[in-house]
């Protein structure tokens, strides 16, 4: 279907790229990033609002990427309000069918039936100055559907949106979508790309650095960004300390990559696969906080910190970000039961454990 | 009933002296005039002559350096190119420069002795003291009022709507006719208003470049200087008038074209 290969755009000093992509027919591609990472440059290179430097963009196995705007075959909703204040409901969502060779009749009978789908019927003889948001955004999609493109890309589609008109545009993204289209939905909020997506890429700085359905990426995050984006706050790199410093034959100490002095993280030896490094991540409704006395010798998988932080958190009352030379956070029941400052000892379970090979280890 | 706050009541009584003062001079033209001396004016063929010289020319310089204004503006509003910053600050020249001094800089490029002006005058036609000429000077000196509101006007439409327009099949010019220009219309019309009302009205320049035919500007400082504040006071109020009319009549329009 879209095939991007070793596309390139630099603007300022903001490189994009090269990217390779692939993204299959009636696929739900979620591109999932924070403000400046390229996700509108790359939309806008993908429509044809900007030449990228170098490399291919195909569709359907044809070159796109020197054909103008009007003939890519490729809708492209841009975020915000883009519907033309001038004209009725009507008279945009039949804007691009003007430029098609299609009677009254037809344009007539294919804007209706788009609105009808879409659930704006009632809205057609409407200006668009007293529309929702909601509303807005049915009409931008009516319009740009009523065209069949071969693919529509969505440029943050909600934002703006209040958390229940949210929820209807997703759902209709949904709906729309089941009929077999294609879309390309860019987005900077984890829960938005979760509730859709059928594959998920996140960009960073430019680059892709993890894509994979949504379920994959969420247990086994390869970035410290797409960690933070699934939800996860114990997410580390690490390797295998030299050796000599295993502490038996059935468990391995592990050392975070590029921290040195820093506590050593002991795991069953069986978790571990082959040379190298490794990613790990530490379950944080298993991580269980005592209150540290002078009583309690540390085992494996325990280590002694200070409270650094006690931030809200959606599973749990509270989670508490405890430093042990790195930071570790552990949801907690009780919020008052800590303060910030308060020595604790901090342990899990070998279950609170995943450790995984990714792209990024060597 | 609320009280009005201290800041209101300064701010309407300094705006009612800025009011008056722009209100004075027009009231006392009026009143001191007397409706048999209108009457007279009307009917006198050279003053009601150099009226309707001053509206046409005022037109076709509008409509004719329009044409050219109305894309410059665009290109200011929407491109980003080297120099933009120097061809703004140019653009704004003509406010600042004396209308005289711009009138002899017209003549330069103007007078038989130019380039252009050898060009016309070996195609047996001549800038200096002709309606073109007059047209030229007026167009000079208004243009930027027009530049400078079509492309704010410009700026003011979304350019994410133009974007939108050409993802859904249009091509750039038609995105530029069914999207940007209706909704920058206002502003455009606004311009258009604005560089008629200043081409119409300007003196300086065009008495540089043509003494005669006369327009009414001319006409009055002609009237006053021969003959005293009597006889260029009836002249000055009918070309008010005349003015007063034109503005409404195409505020009216602009509305309705909205």
């Amino acid at each position: 279907m879209l095939r991007l290969y070793r596309l390139k755009k630099r603007t300022g000093k903001f490189f994009l790229g090269p990217l390779d992509l692939f993204v299959a027919e009636g696929e739900y591609f979620v591109l999932l990033g924070p403000s400046g990472a390229g996700k509108t440059l790359l939309l806008e290179i993908l429509a044809g609002f900007k030449q990228p430097d170098g490399g291919e963009i195909l569709l359907d196995g044809r070159r796109i990427d020197n054909l103008p705007i009007q003939k890519r075959g490729i809708g492209y909703l841009c975020q915000g309000n883009t519907l033309f204040p001038h004209l009725t409901v009507r008279e945009n969502i039949s804007y691009g069918l003007r430029f098609r060779p299609f009677s009254k009749i037809q344009t007539d009978e294919r804007v209706e039936q788009m609105a009808r789908e879409t659930g704006i019927l009632h809205l057609l003889e409407r200006k668009t100055e007293g529309l929702s948001g909601g509303e807005r955004q049915r009409v931008a999609l009516a319009r740009m559907l009523v065209l069949e493109p071969a693919c529509l890309l969505l440029d943050e589609p909600l934002t703006g949106l209040d958390a229940i008109l949210k929820q209807d545009i997703l759902g209709l993204l949904l709906e729309l979508h089941s009929k077999g289209r294609t879309f390309i939905h860019v987005t900077h909020d984890p829960l938005e790309a979760r509730a859709v997506a059928s594959r998920i890429a996140i960009i960073e700085e430019g680059s892709i650095t993890q894509e994979g359905p949504p379920h994959e990426f969420l247990i086994r995050p390869e970035t410290e960004f797409a960690a933070r984006f699934a939800g996860i706050r114990n997410f580390f790199h690490v390797e295998a300390a030299a050796a000599g410093n295993e502490i038996s034959g059935e468990r391995v100490s592990m050392r975070l990559i590029g921290r040195k002095d820093m506590p050593r993280l002991s795991v069953p030896a069986s978790m571990i696969d082959g040379e190298g490094s490794m990613f790990m991540v530490i379950d944080q409704d298993m991580v269980k906080v005592h209150e540290w006395s002078r009583g309690i010798s540390p085992k494996h998988n325990c280590l002694e910190g200070t409270v650094k932080a006690i931030s809200p958190s959606y599973g749990a009352e509270a989670a508490l970000i405890v430093d042990v030379g790195f930071e570790i956070c552990a949801s907690v029941t009780e919020r008052n039961t800590f303060r910030k400052g308060s020595r604790v000892l901090i342990c899990w379970p070998d279950e609170a454990l995943t450790l995984y090979k990714g792209k990024n280890c060597n | 009933m609320k009280h009005p706050d201290l800041l209101s009541l300064i701010f309407t009584g300094l705006g009612g002296l800025a009011l008056l003062f722009l209100l004075a001079p027009l009231a006392g033209l009026v009143l001191q005039s007397s409706v048999p001396e209108l009457v007279e004016t009307i009917k006198d063929a050279e003053a009601a002559g150099s009226i309707i010289l001053s509206v046409w020319t005022a037109m076709g310089a509008t409509l004719v350096f329009g044409i050219c204004a109305v894309p410059l503006a665009w290109i200011l509003a929407r491109k980003e190119f080297p120099g933009k910053k120097a061809i703004s600050a140019i653009i704004d020249l003509p406010l600042m420069i004396p209308h005289s001094a711009a009138g002899i800089a017209l003549l330069t490029v103007l007078s038989r002795h130019s380039i252009l002006g050898r060009a016309a005058h070996e195609a047996g036609f001549s800038f200096i003291g002709s309606p073109a000429g007059i047209m030229a000077a007026m167009a000079f000196v208004s243009l930027p009022f027009l530049i400078n509101s079509a492309r704010t006007g410009f700026e003011a439409v979304d350019v994410r709507l133009e974007m939108t327009a050409m993802n859904l099949g249009a091509s750039s010019m038609k995105a530029f006719f069914t999207i940007t220009l209706p909704l920058a219309w206002r502003a455009v019309i606004a311009g258009i208003v604005l560089m008629f009302g200043r081409g119409m009205s300007e003196f300086g320049a065009v008495i540089i470049i043509a003494y005669h035919p006369m327009t009414a500007p001319v006409l009055i400082y002609e009237r006053f200087g021969a003959y005293g504040l009597k006889y260029a006071r009836p002249a000055a109020i009918l070309f008010i008038g005349v003015c007063l009319v034109v503005f409404v009549i195409l505020r009216i329009v602009a509305e309705r074209n909205r």
